[in-house]
């Protein structure tokens, strides 16, 4: 399989979408933390109180985890880019070299979720640092000093984007080997992010009504439920907070576990029984 | 003799199309096979069966002895070069860097292999050209999918039509180096191809497919000596000649307008005047010798 891996990141270096994720990247990271110095410059003078209110979200952790959302440009832009520059093996007929060669589709599979994976969360983890960096001089980190305790929650909040982006990089894969064309994998990806999102955001505003509900606490166990496995959602809570609890490792790390492995098995089945041209 | 491939009742079917009928065909090493058939024949799903990229509805193969459904098929795959349809190149890379990234895939040593194969294919003068394979002409790109197929320096090269978009001088050019390949290198090949007068100067051996079935295997002498004469026999009662030629001969009967025609070498005296004893009104008598093209046309005319 290390032939394999070694050739999908070839042909990933080789091609100019390459080029534009990071041109994108560079861009993004850039423009969203100017975006909010303009936009606070535009406010002119607030009372201490809202621009108390203000620093604890539109802070510097806030913009570099923000970097990770499904729904946010890069979020959203690189794994569709990554997942056309892979599928360009099916759409160049050059999928076929390495079957006729005796390689396994499983093996092909797992190429190229690999590279799926470090190339997503490599280049949208670079995205985030350079969003943080260039956010430090004009934001404080966050509203409170920072303390040891800061650094492993950041580091606890890397590792569970990680598992998310598994997953992102796990589906991204799931639908390169499962459809006919690029544009079927294009659509099925952002139906999917957009609905979960929408799904999320629904769901959300009803948790708000009836939270306060005592007859309703079934129902909001449920939807809280489905909130926390809502794993393309997950990135809108990670990193928000100052420590996780021990619930949060479940549902961060084990919940897009199983989607990956779920998405993986299936992919791998599917693949092996599906027709190339 | 060495079985390179040998199908079994192969078969494939996409819902209720059935595209590959129960194929059998044996390819044995040192054959240049051409395989011939129309347009949709089945031609390029029984390559596609046999390279794996397509999975049989029944039937098997066995390739280098080794069973479809057996662990070690990958195995014998990796003595398997093939351009299926269409050239498998990055369209984004120069001919060097695809030739490379085969190189990668297969785990072999580039350099040396790659300008020896870039020669070998005539396209030597692009080991150091940084030019995109999607600005190449056709011909170029399906030298290059042979050369990608050489890569591995294959036992048993597949090549689905590769005079496809080639000037004359690439035709020759192709049909030399595959000569060379299976003189040389003992290289077994199966060439698809409807140029069948092209196909005919290089096959030692023929597979007649028509609508998804392989209905004549041949070997280029049987195919001389089948094609040397043919013969017209035309009378009133077209049937009854029909019935009293096929039961004198073993030569291959097939009906024309208003009569048969009888394949290959026969003792003309002897079926005529057995025609005569039976009652049949001879009309014409027509002796000739026939091209591939009569041949090919007979044989899958026979099965419509």
């Amino acid at each position: 399989m290390n032939r394999l891996v070694k050739s999908d990141f070839k042909r990933f270096f080789k091609d100019k979408l390459f080029l534009v994720v990071i041109i994108l990247a560079f861009v993004f990271a850039v423009i969203t933390p100017l975006l909010y110095v303009a936009v606070f410059g535009a406010m002119g003078e607030i009372d201490p109180m809202t621009e108390e209110m203000l620093s604890g979200y539109v802070n510097a952790k806030g913009q570099f985890f923000g970097a990770f959302s499904f729904g946010n440009n890069l979020g959203l832009i690189a794994p569709l880019l990554i997942g056309i520059i892979l599928f360009k093996d099916f759409s160049f007929g050059t999928i076929r070299n390495k079957i006729i060669s005796g390689h396994s589709r499983t093996s092909i599979f797992f190429s190229i979720f690999t590279v799926c994976t470090v190339m997503l969360f490599g280049i949208v983890l670079a995205h985030a640092l350079l969003t943080l960096a260039v956010s430090l001089p004009f934001f404080d980190y966050q509203s409170t000093p920072f303390v040891l305790s800061d650094f492993w929650y950041l580091l606890q909040s890397l590792l569970f984007e990680f598992f998310v982006y598994l997953f992102a990089a796990a589906f991204m894969s799931w639908l390169c080997v499962t459809q006919k064309n690029v544009g079927m994998v294009i659509v099925m990806y952002i139906a999917v992010v957009f609905g979960a999102t929408m799904i999320a955001g629904i769901l959300q505003m009803v948790l708000i009504v009836i939270r306060e509900n005592p007859k309703m606490e079934n129902v909001v166990s449920v939807l809280d439920f489905v909130q926390r496995i809502n794993v393309f959602n997950s990135s809108a809570s990670i990193g928000l907070g100052t420590s996780y609890k021990a619930e949060d490792f479940v549902y961060f790390v084990f919940v897009p576990l199983v989607f990956t492995s779920g998405l993986t098995a299936h992919g791998i089945w599917k693949f092996s029984r599906k027709d190339l041209k | 003799m060495d079985c390179v491939l040998k199908t079994f009742g192969l078969t494939k079917k996409y819902k209720k199309q059935l595209a590959v009928n129960e194929a059998d065909m044996t390819i044995n090493r040192g054959d240049i096979y051409g395989f011939v058939g129309e347009n949709g024949s089945g031609k390029t799903t029984i390559i596609r069966l046999i390279t794996g990229l397509i999975f049989a509805s029944s039937g098997s193969l066995e390739l280098f002895g080794v069973r479809n459904n057996s662990e070690k098929i990958k195995e014998a795959r990796r003595k398997v070069g093939a351009v299926v349809e269409s050239p498998s190149i990055y369209q984004n890379m120069s001919a060097y860097e695809n030739l490379k990234m085969q190189c990668m895939i297969l785990g072999i040593p580039a350099d040396e292999r790659i300008k020896e194969t870039l020669n070998e294919v005539g396209l030597g003068e692009l080991y150091d050209d940084k030019k995109q394979v999607g600005n190449f002409s056709l011909g170029m790109r399906q030298r290059l999918g042979i050369a990608m197929a050489l890569m591995g320096e294959p036992e048993f090269l597949i090549l689905d039509e590769p005079m496809n978009g080639l000037d004359p001088a690439g035709i020759v050019e192709i049909r030399e180096l595959i000569l060379k390949l299976n003189r040389e290198k003992n290289i077994t090949f199966l060439i698809s191809s409807h140029i069948l007068s092209e196909l005919s100067l290089v096959a030692t051996k023929y597979g007649i497919i028509s609508k998804g079935h392989i209905i004549k295997e041949i070997t280029a002498g049987d195919l001389q000596e089948e094609m040397r004469k043919t013969t017209d026999i035309t009378a009133d009662n077209p049937e009854r000649l029909f019935e009293v030629v096929s039961g004198f001969t073993d030569k291959k009967v097939s009906y024309i307008p208003n009569g048969v025609r009888i394949a290959g070498e026969i003792n003309l005296n002897e079926i005529l005047g057995a025609v005569i004893k039976n009652d049949v009104h001879i009309i014409s008598v027509n002796c000739k010798e026939s091209s591939f093209e009569d041949y090919y046309l007979e044989t899958i005319g026979g099965r419509r």
